[in-house]
């Protein structure tokens, strides 16, 4: 064939397929109104242990009606055989490209989540940034509330969970991160717990895992120490009690930064002891007790109150994660750390960890105390 | 041969000029001389103080004399006379000899502010269709002997007249030659405009992209002279061919040097902005919503499902609808008359910004992605640039309709590859990129300071770089 000849027979072919393509005999083409495009998929466990996926989508009804957030549920061994499922209840292909978060109830998170999130990261589509959450309660039930104030129950839920973070109150825990410490040695991952409650959902602390497994529950008042454990904490804020003879109070700290590092050394007796120095810095927001803030003295005595108080809350901690088996804190990472790597793969950190000693040394530093030192209590005749 | 050595007599060329009604001959019975010329082609006033003044101060004997004034130049070709006349001469037979003298003159429209590349600060005056004025209009604004000005000719019928400019001792000889060769090489009938020259001169017939910058800013002309460029000036065109020229020219405009050079850079910049966004935007749209949903922000969603909700068509053929809605409507712009064009402003801004949304044939993200590209595209100073990269978008958008992404970027790299095939005169279209050249990029993707700016383009191959000796 000649050159001419060459150049137009490809022309010809690259124009049938662009006529083909175009007047939509492509499969590939994913229109987006054509599409129901999964926000958060909830997985429970029914009565008979059965899984049963919850789907929210972005859908519009028929003819042009306005979008909104439709559930559909369907009961299935697998998350696949779930998507096989939910899609024959909607008309429109269930695509999972804008998926934001994934949440388990604690049922189906006690009997753990690893295939779950395998095949999460196995399809393509789906961000590793997407989130993990366990729900306490059913996954179905939050999912299918109406919370007045916020008429789409996934997004809501969502943007909860992303101020959070942000905030710093709970850890970002998303694919990436939960598949990161559970494939990580001397590490447990942890998802954030949020719950029902009345026309809101809270976020009711961190759940443990151990592995893949839900193991027990951190309240929200650790949220902070947790937070501060892991890794810098920048621009926060801590409410203490101080029971301290005399400087009985609540601090409110603002602008709370810390910078942790931890220290390992070995026991006489074999085992390990992990200490953690913390350096809080922080501003009084607060205070409710009867100290004079401007008095340095007094000054050291808050510190060291606060001091006390977060290494305290810190170790009692490092026990209930303890109580759980689980290391979440990470502190087989850090033992890790310190020794040799085949020294490391002789040991069962699995056993020897509640063994560990950990302790917690806090240095606090306020900052400043506000801008009025003290009001005068007027005088009264 | 045969005519040069005839005498050229007052019968021939009257019969060469038959049924020329505007032709005007004159007889002078007192001096026995006759007189031929094109009326609408002479300056009357001229015309009066050259010839009928002293032709009336004088008897018939002194005529022979008077004529050996310089400004009656002898003539014994047949064609010398002919092309004369055509070109404004009065042709004056005497007894058997024959004398031209130049009375060009026709009336002109006179230098006025350019329609399609107005400055708000800087000169005002744009070239006009008389060759001669254009000319003028450089030197004085070069007054350098070295501003040199080659005549030539083309078109085998019209028989226009074309000068070469260039500056000596700045310019490569190699590009002058070149362009003097391509434009004595047409053999066509006619050229109406320099527009039309570029074409039959330019290295690739078949591009979409203008491979010289034309212009109507003498200031423009002037400062591509000095950087080492070669003008062509074609009479009875308001533009002027400037050539080497690169890409990147047609996305500067003389007011970038009017002020200062920060505001000036940022404007550069905004152009380059303006450009990706002409050729990509609504190609991207196309992409996103057919094939990669997962692209778009969660708040974008809704707004966006919601839009497209009601449109019956795939996203391509929606996107190409009101592209070519936006063409149409420019199009009748363009040619109506202004106070009619108002008109299609209005009806094409409620037709396309409310009605096509609310029947439901377009969504009114689409209105905004078509808007600003057809907006950005008017960004662009240059409007043979500007229309060549609407084309280009459509191009995209059907590729991207096919292919996504994957297609957007396909269109992408021909397009990048089809460029860097380009040439200019024999150099690189694309050229502070490639040949790679980074002290050329102060002068075309941003406005250096003028302390920067030491160098001649190096596109211009000069052998007389500095431009710029000053320290700061």
């Amino acid at each position: 064939m000649s050159k001419r000849g060459l150049k137009l027979f490809f022309v010809c072919v690259v124009l049938l397929g662009s006529v083909l393509q175009m007047t939509g005999c492509n499969k590939s083409q994913r229109i987006l109104e054509k599409l129901a495009i999964d926000h958060t998929i909830g997985y429970d466990l029914d009565d008979e242990q059965k899984l049963s996926v919850t789907a929210a989508i972005i859908n519009q009804g028929e003819g042009g009606s306005e979008v909104k957030q439709e559930l559909i549920t369907a009961e299935a061994d697998s998350s696949k055989e779930a998507k096989i499922k939910l899609s024959r209840q909607t008309s429109r292909n269930i695509v999972s490209g804008q998926l934001r978060n994934t949440m388990y109830s604690m049922d189906v998170a006690s009997q753990g989540i690893r295939k779950l999130i395998e095949n999460l990261v196995r399809d393509p589509s789906i961000s590793p940034r997407v989130k993990i959450t366990v729900v306490n309660g059913s996954v179905q039930e939050l999912l299918s509330s109406k919370f007045p104030n916020h008429p789409n129950t996934s997004q809501y839920v969502d943007h909860l969970l992303e101020k959070n973070w942000k905030n710093q109150n709970i850890p970002q825990v998303n694919i990436y991160q939960f598949t990161r410490d559970y494939l990580d040695d001397g590490v447990d991952p942890v998802a954030p717990i949020v719950r029902k409650k009345g026309d809101n959902v809270i976020v009711d602390g961190l759940a443990l895992f151990k592995d893949d497994k839900y193991v027990g529950k951190l309240s929200p008042d650790y949220n902070m120490l947790f937070a501060m454990s892991r890794g810098k904490y920048r621009q926060g804020e801590i409410y203490i009690k101080l029971d301290q003879n005399d400087s009985d109070g609540a601090v409110m700290l603002g602008t709370v930064s810390s910078d942790k590092k931890f220290k390992v050394w070995r026991k006489r007796s074999g085992g390990f002891v992990v200490e953690l120095f913390l350096e809080v810095k922080g501003d009084i927001m607060e205070y409710t007790g009867n100290v004079l803030l401007s008095n340095h003295k007094d000054i050291i005595t808050i510190e060291h109150g606060i001091s006390k108080y977060i290494s305290n809350k810190m170790e009692d901690m490092v026990d209930i994660m303890k109580d759980k088996r689980a290391d979440n804190v990470g502190l087989g990472k850090q033992v890790r750390n310190s020794i040799s790597y085949k020294e490391w793969k002789n040991i069962n950190w699995d056993e020897l960890y509640p063994e560990v000693t950990f302790r917690c040394t806090v240095n606090t530093k306020i900052k400043s105390t506000g801008e009025i030192l003290e009001i005068p209590v007027p005088s009264r005749e | 041969m045969t005519a040069n050595h005839k005498p050229v007599t007052l019968e021939y060329v009257l019969h060469e000029f038959e049924q020329c009604v505007d032709l005007i001959h004159r007889n002078f019975p007192m001096l026995s001389a006759d007189m031929v010329y094109f009326d609408h082609l002479i300056d009357k006033d001229a015309m009066e103080r050259e010839v009928l003044q002293p032709f009336a101060n004088v008897q018939a004997d002194e005529l022979d004399h008077l004529l050996k004034d310089t400004r009656f130049k002898p003539s014994s070709s047949s064609k010398e006379i002919i092309e004369g006349i055509l070109k404004g001469d009065a042709a004056i037979f005497h007894e058997s000899s024959v004398y031209l003298v130049s009375l060009y003159g026709p009336s002109s429209r006179p230098i006025e502010q350019s329609e399609t590349e107005a400055v708000i600060i800087g000169p005002h005056d744009a070239f006009t269709e008389s060759a001669f004025t254009n000319l003028s209009l450089i030197r004085r604004k070069l007054k350098s002997s070295h501003l040199k000005v080659i005549q030539l000719s083309v078109g085998e019928v019209a028989k226009s007249d074309v000068f070469v400019l260039y500056i000596d001792g700045i310019v490569n000889m190699e590009f002058v030659n070149e362009m003097i060769k391509r434009i004595r090489d047409i053999e066509v009938d006619i050229i109406t405009d320099s527009n039309m020259l570029v074409q039959h001169i330019d290295d690739y017939p078949n591009t979409i992209f203008p491979l010289f910058l034309t212009t109507e800013r003498p200031d423009l002309i002037v400062s591509k002279l000095s950087g080492g460029r070669v003008a062509v000036i074609m009479d009875e065109s308001p533009s002027v061919i400037s050539g080497p020229t690169s890409l990147f020219e047609f996305f500067t405009s003389p007011d970038d040097y009017y002020q200062r050079w920060i505001i000036g850079t940022a404007t550069r910049i905004l152009r380059y902005i303006a450009f990706i966004i002409t050729i990509t935007f609504t190609a991207v749209y196309v992409a996103i919503t057919t094939y990669h949903y997962e692209m778009i922000p969660e708040n974008l969603l809704y707004t966006l499902i919601e839009s497209r909700s009601r449109v019956p068509f795939p996203p391509v053929f929606e996107a190409l609808l009101m592209e070519v809605t936006i063409e149409l409507l420019r199009e009748a712009g363009a040619r109506l008359p202004s106070k009619i064009g108002q008109t299609i402003g209005i009806v094409g801004g409620i037709v396309i910004g409310q009605a096509a949304v609310q029947a439901g044939l377009t969504s009114n993200i689409l209105i905004i992605a078509v808007a600003l590209s057809a907006i950005a595209s008017f960004v662009i100073p240059s409007y043979v640039m500007s229309a060549s990269i609407r084309f280009a978008r459509f191009f995209l958008i059907i590729l991207a309709g096919i292919w996504g992404n994957f297609g957007l970027m396909i269109g992408i790299s021909i397009l990048v590859i089809h460029l860097s095939k380009l040439t200019s005169l024999g150099s690189s279209y694309i050229s502070p990129i490639a040949p790679l050249n980074f002290q050329d990029w102060k002068d075309s993707f941003i406005r250096g300071p003028f302390w920067m700016l030491k160098d001649r383009p190096a596109q211009s191959r000069t052998h007389n770089k500095v431009r710029n000796k000053m320290k700061r």
